[in-house]
């Protein structure tokens, strides 16, 4: 579904991604982790449309997007979530599901301005939905709280829900679960498997090594903007460059 | 502090019915030039209040909106001095010429945000104050355009030559725009405007593209402004360069902010507040920018969303009773954002 070639990124001298390569089959859920600097982030920027690549391309659905706008990605169905609380805090928490829905909506601009039959139905439908998606992310008795209000870890959730709410094929996820205790997490963990299980394939890029060893079947590794591994959760476990990566090299063993 | 319950109580239907009639009474009650002077600036000076709010929907903050005004202006005033069109064709094009104006200006500097926006719209408007100078040809120079007529329609024999006749020709044109806002607040544009104001990242991380709201937010507002320009050159019958100073823009930006942003109220409470000060302050002119400053920082940090939010209550009953004449506050506790404990 999703296809990176050779990305490569460089901020002046720096190559924080060095010629990546990366596949996400359709209906997968796969984790992109790696140490502090390792490049998870300019990746998902690169794929997600905030960052040009310096060399690469990226493909989705078999069409070539490197260089597209976010806002034309979430038409294509490549939608991401925020790793900080990128929210519309002033509003309510149905409000901001709602602004998610618009994407989908087929209202133009006279016929909204008209206030015409078909915009009130298609508001009555579009808002039908977003409370569907806030029941779906057990966020329904919040709905009229302003959305800066809600806990962490609710706002995590209305983060995922305003993504869900673009109708996306690929949700991808920036660090889902930092800054969560274990049962936030947890919850976290069951959100985004049922999000799987209504056919939407994901990618999470994560910091939290045993949230990504139980929830991706396929696991990317990354450290100094290069792949150094890719498998199932056992394989990655026992490979000795992950190892490595994240637990510094024992210099006595090399000796 | 700004407890939203507290104006509640004088804020009746009744009230509400009282206003309407005092809009359409108000020559007939005030025979003197002075007042129906100052009626007629308010209906203009709301409409552009009006139009500089729908910029702020976006979360920019423009101090060109007297350079558009005047390009509406003075246009208006040249094709019906120098051509001879009607004036319904010199508003009609200068409305569309500062919108026009607008679009190509607002498709690049649109890209500056915040601070950044507001300084180049600051210089963007001196530049237009200076073009308005040093430009003979187009603007009259320092001496401005004279021998303005007053607004001619199709349909009335007379032109509107009276301060009165005026009034209601400005009062349909400014409940004409309330209409037209008030349905592009509420259709799906409105949202996009909302979501682009509070977050511009995720807005396009969900298919709204922010360039494209605010060019087109930006082009409605100075469209608007052109209007405004327009029904101030026949309405005055003479415009120069030093009606549309930068002080304008600040003034119409007072406006939004004494009357609040977060309804289509503020903007024309606004006007009504600010542009009879002038007039009472006449003796202490020097005090008057001080004044001004004053004002300014009392409200925004006793009253951030200006005196509608006093009225806030009742005003959302009344305005899905008026069907739906805006868009209501949210609802929300009257705390500061301040006194929150965590911001985030």
């Amino acid at each position: 579904m999703l296809e990176a070639r050779g990305l490569s990124k460089q901020f002046g001298g720096l190559h924080a991604v060095d010629g990546l390569s990366l596949t996400v089959d359709e209906g997968s859920i796969v984790g992109l982790i790696g140490p502090n600097g390792a490049g998870k982030t300019t990746v998902f920027n690169l794929v997600t449309g905030q960052l040009r690549p310096s060399a690469g391309e990226v493909h989705f659905k078999g069409r070539r997007i490197t260089g597209t706008p976010p806002y034309d990605l979430v038409k294509l169905g490549l939608v991401r979530t925020f790793q900080s609380m990128v929210l519309y805090s002033e509003s309510s928490v149905l409000e901001n599901v709602l602004r998610g829905c618009a994407v989908r909506s087929r209202v133009g601009f006279w016929r909204g301005l008209a206030g015409s039959r078909q915009a009130t139905r298609e508001d009555e439908k579009v808002r039908e939905r977003a409370l569907e998606l806030l029941h779906f992310v057990e966020l329904a008795a919040a709905r009229d709280e302003l959305a800066r209000n809600l806990p962490y870890g609710h706002q995590r959730a209305l983060g995922v829900a305003i993504g869900l709410a673009t109708e996306p094929e690929l949700l991808m996820l920036d660090e889902p679960v930092a800054g969560m205790n274990p049962e936030e997490t947890a919850h976290m963990a069951r959100l985004i498997r049922r999000v799987n299980a209504r056919g939407t394939t994901i990618v999470v890029v994560e910091h939290d090594m045993s949230f990504v060893m139980q929830l991706c079947r396929e696991i990317v590794v990354m450290n100094y903007g290069k792949k150094i591994a890719e498998g199932p959760p056992d394989r990655i476990r026992n490979d000795p460059a992950v190892v490595a990566a994240y637990l510094g090299v024992d210099e006595d063993a090399q000796a | 502090m700004a407890s939203p319950n507290r104006g509640g109580r004088w804020v009746t239907p009744g009230f509400l019915v009282l206003a309407v009639a005092f809009a359409f009474l108000a020559p007939t009650l005030f025979e003197s030039s002075f007042w129906l002077h100052l009626f007629d600036m308010m209906l203009i000076n709301a409409l552009m209040a009006l139009g500089l709010n729908v910029i702020l929907k976006t979360g920019q903050i423009s101090l060109a909106h007297a350079g558009f005004m005047a390009i509406g202006a003075y246009t208006s005033a040249q094709l019906t001095v120098k051509l001879g069109l009607p004036f319904l064709a010199g508003f009609l094009l200068g409305g569309l010429l500062a919108s026009l104006a607008a679009f190509v200006v607002g498709r690049v500097i649109l890209r500056l945000k915040g601070v950044y926006f507001l300084l180049f719209t600051f210089a963007l408007s001196e530049f237009l104050f200076l073009l308005s100078k040093n430009a003979p040809a187009l603007t009259g120079g320092n001496t401005g355009v004279v021998g303005i007529k007053p607004p001619t329609l199709p349909f009335l024999a007379e032109p509107l030559r009276s301060k009165a006749a005026f009034y209601y020709l400005a009062l349909v044109v400014l409940a004409l725009a309330v209409a037209f806002v008030a349905a592009l607040y509420r259709s799906p544009f409105g949202r996009a405007m909302n979501a682009v104001r509070e977050s511009e990242l995720l807005a396009a991380a969900t298919g709204y593209n922010p360039m494209r709201i605010k060019v087109i937010a930006f082009s409605i507002g100075c469209l608007l402004a052109g209007f405004g320009g327009s029904l101030f050159a026949h309405f005055l019958l003479y415009i120069a360069p030093f009606s549309f100073t930068f002080w304008e823009s600040v003034n119409f930006l007072l406006m939004n902010i004494v009357g609040g942003t977060s309804s289509l109220a503020g903007p024309i409470i606004g006007a009504m507040i600010i542009t009879p000060l002038p007039e009472f302050l006449r003796a202490y002119v020097v005090w008057q920018q001080v004044l001004y400053g004053l004002v300014l920082m009392v409200f925004m940090r006793f009253l951030p969303d200006g005196v509608t939010s006093l009225l806030a209550p009742r005003y959302r009953a009344l305005a899905s009773w008026l069907g739906r004449l805006g868009r209501p506050a949210p609802v929300e506790e009257p705390v500061p954002a301040r006194a929150q404990g965590r911001d985030r």
